[in-house]
């Protein structure tokens, strides 16, 4: 039995009117980063599903090892997970505050010298 | 029956089904937990980039500033600047689809609950206008990049892009708005009560008023005022009207355009925007304050909350004009430009009555809000 198929609604857009900017210097690098947010945002979900249903097993009486005991709740572990994702960001950041590393580099290139300066 | 199904059906949910989806007020999305740790993740995301990466990109610009650079061209080509507008601009994409996505699973039942609320007796009223255009500054555009913007109509009734621009609002301001993204509307009325004591306010008008976030602010701070909000965009203004019902306010909505506004002359008090003039454009905004002008009783008083567009130091000026640039606000920068109290005067408010200022915001926002005010002569 088949029943009267409702109107279907049209899919809303998904492209903002307007060329999209590029800050990346290829043009497929934006794309994945939008995959990567995705995915990270759906890691997240993840876990707070898994800590829901810790918090109901522990409700119901089920005994939990401290292992499994539910953590800290949603937003402070989507900021500690993005944090661990996005960690290189912040890497890139300090690195473009120290600007280059002359020490470094010096040491490099004295490492193999005979003799010390 | 399965164990594992025998032994799940002892596990009693803390709370009844009904309780495990939130919403803001009878006519607000259901926000599923699901979905409410999506948010919580754009939120988190957007905290991160506020942190260590915005403070290079400040850095930088004020080193590049300080060494006599051309801002626009040479901090975008430092790595730490393109890969932190990379990330926003993801994380903008991210929350729009995420708030889009939560509205669109329920389209048809929310469209029902605001006809439900529109059509039983309650406070304030609706008037929608089809024959008023949307300014081609707002449909050309798709404002902070939101497909659609605040006008797709997809279903008879649609309420969609009001309902979205609530959860979407509330993302993109962290909860800085407080918790109806009020804080606009009470920074203006406090300022009006502050600078014309002896107005007696009987009539406000809320220009823009979107789903009247800020307007609900007016209602609560001249609880005797008839308050009327307008704005172009019919999905909006249907979800406010159901919306400021299910919050107890009383708005009378009306579909209308700021620079034809269907009121007669001298039918307010106080003629008040938020953030709405920077999402228009030069030659609507001498219109849109000649008609805040011709549209105030004798006495009356004008405010406009906007955006803190006046940053002087040009570093940080130039992160402030992140969005003007990437997030398709066009007319921002424009409007930092130009002679605000200027344009007052020549709508007809007196010089001396024109107030151009920063106030701090009352949730705590940084930056505050930057305030144009003008008294029309009694
Ligand atoms: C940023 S939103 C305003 C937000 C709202 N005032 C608040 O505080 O929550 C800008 C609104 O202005 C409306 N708008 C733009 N140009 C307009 C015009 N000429 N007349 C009326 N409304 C207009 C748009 O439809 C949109 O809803």
């Amino acid at each position: 039995m088949t029943a009267e198929p409702a109107e279907a609604i049209s899919p809303r857009p998904r492209a903002a009117r307007g060329e999209r900017p590029q800050f990346l210097a290829a043009p497929e690098c934006e794309p994945l980063l939008a995959m990567v947010v995705a995915l990270a945002a759906e890691v997240h979900r993840l876990e707070d599903r898994h800590e829901r249903l810790l918090a109901a097993l522990a409700e119901a009486g089920i005994a939990l090892g401290p292992e499994l005991r539910a953590g800290p709740g949603g937003a402070p572990r989507a900021t500690a997970l993005v944090g661990r994702v996005f960690r290189v960001l912040d890497e890139i950041a300090e690195r473009a505050l120290r600007g280059g590393d002359p020490a470094y580099a010096e040491i490099v290139d004295q490492l193999g010298r005979p003799e010390r300066e | 029956m399965p164990v594992a199904a025998q032994g799940a059906s002892a596990i009693r949910p803390a709370a009844p089904p009904a309780a495990v989806q939130r919403r803001l007020h009878a006519a607000a999305p259901e926000v599923h937990p699901e979905e409410q740790a999506l948010l919580d993740f754009a939120v988190a995301f957007k905290g991160f980039l506020r942190g260590p990466m915005r403070a290079a990109v400040l850095a930088r610009a004020e080193a590049q500033a300080a060494a006599g650079a051309e801002l626009e061209t040479m901090v975008p080509a430092e790595l730490v600047y393109r890969w932190w507008s990379a990330a926003l601009r993801a994380q903008q994409e991210f929350y729009v689809d995420v708030t889009a996505a939560i509205v669109d699973r329920q389209l048809e039942a929310l469209a029902s609950t605001a006809r439900a609320i529109a059509s039983a007796p309650g406070p304030g009223s609706l008037v929608l206008d089809p024959r008023v255009k949307v300014p081609s500054y707002q449909a050309a555009v798709d404002i902070h990049c939101v497909p659609g913007s605040y006008f797709l109509e997809r279903i008879p009734d649609d309420v969609g892009p009001g309902a979205r621009s609530e959860l979407g609002s509330l993302a993109f301001t962290m909860g800085q708005g407080g918790a109806l993204n009020e804080d606009k509307g009470v920074v203006a009325a406090r300022f009006v009560k502050a600078h014309a004591p002896d107005l007696a306010v009987r009539r406000i008008l809320d220009l823009g008023c979107t789903i009247g976030m800020s307007t609900l602010a007016w209602c609560d701070a001249f609880p005797d005022a008839e308050v009327h909000a307008i704005d172009v965009a019919a999905p909006c203004l249907r979800y406010g009207h159901a919306r400021a019902r299910a919050l107890g306010r009383a708005v009378h909505f009306r579909q209308a355009d700021a620079e034809a506004v269907p009121f007669p002359d001298g039918s307010f008090d106080v003629v008040t925007s938020h953030i709405l003039l920077h999402e228009t454009s030069r030659a609507a905004l001498p219109r849109i304050l000649a008609e805040c002008f011709r549209l105030l009783a004798p006495g009356g008083f004008m405010i406009h909350v906007e955006v803190p567009i006046r940053v002087r130091d040009r570093a940080a000026a130039f992160l402030a004009g992140w969005d003007a640039r990437n997030n398709n606000e066009p007319f921002w920068g424009h409007l930092a430009g130009l002679d605000l109290a200027g344009l007052c005067a020549a709508a007809g408010f007196p010089r001396a009555s024109v107030v151009e200022t920063v106030v701090p915001s009352a949730h705590g926002k940084p930056g505050g809000w930057l305030v144009l005010a003008a008294r029309r002569p009694a």
